[in-house]
């Protein structure tokens, strides 16, 4: 075993990666554990990809089959629905796990100079999950799924000048067909894999270019915090985490599978109690709470630009935010807060 | 003096089985009026195909799969945690030259692993 | 202690492998029966042939001189080409590789190795059955 190993790390000069993993060092302090969530992000979209391709080998994506495809997956492909139920489950960790990442790091600014770019690339790997999650979700066609498609992308219709455009973009044509079922799919298991497979390369080299962050108050007092080397210390620490949140998953996605309803009908009235994807119901619960009209300006553009600034907000949070150890710096930290709260809220509003 | 601090795989864990139920909430079937029931393929009458082990066999199986992972997992964990202890004792004294010195001994502030007393 | 751990992971790896495995290899048999409407194939003429679905395969069933009729596997047990029945050489021929089998489905020319597969039939009332070989239904 020995000998193979010695031989590809002759070839393949991966002697400098392992000195590097040894030289890497974790710091050591109260907020250390938000430094498992990036890799275990990592461990989730492995499993997503997985059972993914396995999913893929039964699917069927038009029209006509998409729904009993998925039919015959959890009746009479051998565990399918389990694999299915996985795949459901992980994207909701996945995406769960990327917010936390996100608003652990906005609280303890590790997005200051020199981690803009790991910032801004994180925001945009949220951004590809969360459209993972709303392709993914159109796939199994049936009745609730058509219905949150055809008002998911009906919403950019609000956006002025180009929104007509980019949601004649999404369908493939005015309406929800067997169309946008096809693009979906193909924007689900190729574009947006490549996509993120992209931003995830450029993440992970800064992070690694930049090393771990520290806290601020450490940093601007300019002690030294302990430390742990990555391999083999800290990577055992995630070992443990990453079979836990294994278990996790594998142990809800058992006792609580996804379950499918008929085909959808594209003639039919929408379904009662329909809703998006648990990650998705503070924006729909905030276009909800918008009036019809807002002075002369439409209320659902209104609702639909004021997203969008958000978004751009938090996109450039580590250039608005220069000052982090000053007011201006716990000014933004109240505004995480607050966002967080809001999104809280409104999620738990949606749902009653 | 340090104080012990919880792991933090252990807030991480915390966080997520509070959030699970939420997860679980947002699952229910879309028509909760319909009867969920097994269907062959096609069927005519519209009906919300449930999935999950579906008699006491498959019931079982699923009992004794979650159990056996339970344990690998728990087993693993345990042999893990030894390793972690090792890796910890070999850091703290100095064993790779390519640590760069003046870095602080990383410890342990939970007592996980035995201080070693260098003479 | 590596060995050990690596040990338990091997085993929880291999206890996710077998489902996996199971999941990618579709657990489909031919069928051991088939049941066909007997109108379908009563207005045969002697020396011809009609397909119909065995499973996932194409079956063939050809009307003899006397009236009775044979059922075949039409796949070529060369490289699984679907094969034709040609009443005018009253042979059956796969075009992939030129293989050619008589009237019983024995293999004469060409590359097949095996003889075309038979099938039992009998009628039930209205209906034709056909069953694999050695299957009592």
């Amino acid at each position: 075993m020995k000998r193979l190993r010695f031989w590809f790390e002759d070839r393949l000069g991966t002697a400098p990666i392992f000195a590097f993993m040894r030289k890497k060092d974790v710091p050591r302090h109260k907020h250390s554990f938000l430094y498992y969530t990036g890799s275990s992000i990592l461990l989730f979209l492995i499993i997503q990809i997985v059972t993914g391709i396995m999913l893929a080998l039964y699917y069927k994506p038009t029209l006509e089959q998409a729904n009993a495809s998925v039919a015959r997956i959890m009746t009479e492909i051998p565990l399918g629905w389990i694999i299915r139920s996985v795949h459901s489950w992980s994207a909701s960790f996945m995406i769960a796990l990327v917010m936390i990442h996100l608003v652990g790091i906005a609280l303890v600014k590790a997005y200051r100079r020199p981690r803009e770019a790991t910032w801004m690339t994180g925001v945009l790997l949220l951004v590809v999950s969360m459209l993972f999650g709303f392709t993914g979700y159109l796939l199994p066609w049936d009745d609730l799924s058509l219905s949150a498609t055809k008002v998911g992308t009906d919403i950019p219709k609000a956006i002025p000048v180009i929104g007509a455009w980019v949601t004649k973009f999404l369908r493939g044509g005015d309406d929800v067909t067997g169309d946008t079922l096809t693009r979906f799919f193909v924007f689900h298991v190729s574009v947006l894999p490549l996509v993120i497979f992209l931003l995830l390369a450029v993440h992970i080299f800064l992070v690694q270019k930049h090393g771990m962050s520290l806290p601020l108050k450490a940093e601007v007092k300019k002690a030294r915090v302990p430390s742990l080397p990555f391999w083999p210390n800290f990577l055992l620490r995630e070992s443990v985490a990453w079979l836990v949140f294994f278990g996790v998953l594998v142990t809800m996605a058992v006792m609580f599978a996804p379950s499918l309803g008929p085909a959808a009908n594209l003639l039919a009235p929408a379904p009662s109690g329909i809703k998006p994807e648990w990650y998705f119901l503070f924006l729909f619960q905030t276009l909800k709470i918008f009036p019809a009209h807002v002075l002369f300006v439409s209320g659902e553009t209104l609702a639909v630009l004021l997203i969008l600034a958000a978004g751009i907000v938090f996109f450039a949070l580590p250039l608005i935010d220069n000052r982090p150890a000053e007011k201006k710096g716990r000014f933004f930290v109240g505004l995480v807060y607050a966002g967080l709260i809001y999104a809280l809220a409104l999620t738990v509003w949606s749902l009653l | 003096m340090r104080k012990c601090r919880p792991a933090p795989i252990l807030i991480l864990i915390w966080l997520f089985l509070v959030m699970t139920p939420f997860f679980a909430l947002c699952q229910a079937p879309p028509t909760p009026g319909q009867p969920a029931a097994r269907t062959q393929a096609e069927s005519a009458a519209p009906e919300v195909l449930s999935s999950g082990p579906q008699n006491i066999k498959e019931k079982t199986a699923i009992g004794v799969f979650l159990a056996w992972l339970w344990l690998a997992i728990a087993i693993s964990i345990y042999v893990l945690r030894w390793k972690i202890q090792e890796a910890d004792r070999v850091h703290s004294t100095k064993f790779y030259p390519d640590a760069e010195a003046g870095k602080d001994i990383p410890g342990d502030p939970c007592n996980l692993t035995e201080k070693i007393s260098t003479p | 202690m590596n060995s050990l751990l690596g040990g338990w992971l091997g085993a929880l790896g291999a206890s996710l492998l077998s489902p996996i495995i199971k999941f990618a290899f579709p657990p489909y048999r031919e069928p051991d029966e088939v049941k066909l409407p007997l109108a379908d194939y009563r207005d045969l003429a002697p020396n011809t042939a009609k397909t119909f679905p065995w499973g996932n395969k194409p079956g063939i069933l050809k009307k003899i001189e006397d009236g009775s009729l044979q059922a075949f596997v039409a796949v070529c047990s060369h490289l699984d080409c679907n094969v034709a029945y040609i009443s005018a050489q009253r042979k059956f021929f796969c075009a992939c590789h030129e293989g050619w089998y008589d009237e019983n489905g024995v293999n004469i020319a060409g590359p097949p190795p095996k003889p075309l597969r038979r099938l039992e039939i009998s009628v039930d009332g209205e209906e034709l059955i056909i069953r694999r070989p050695g299957f009592k239904g």
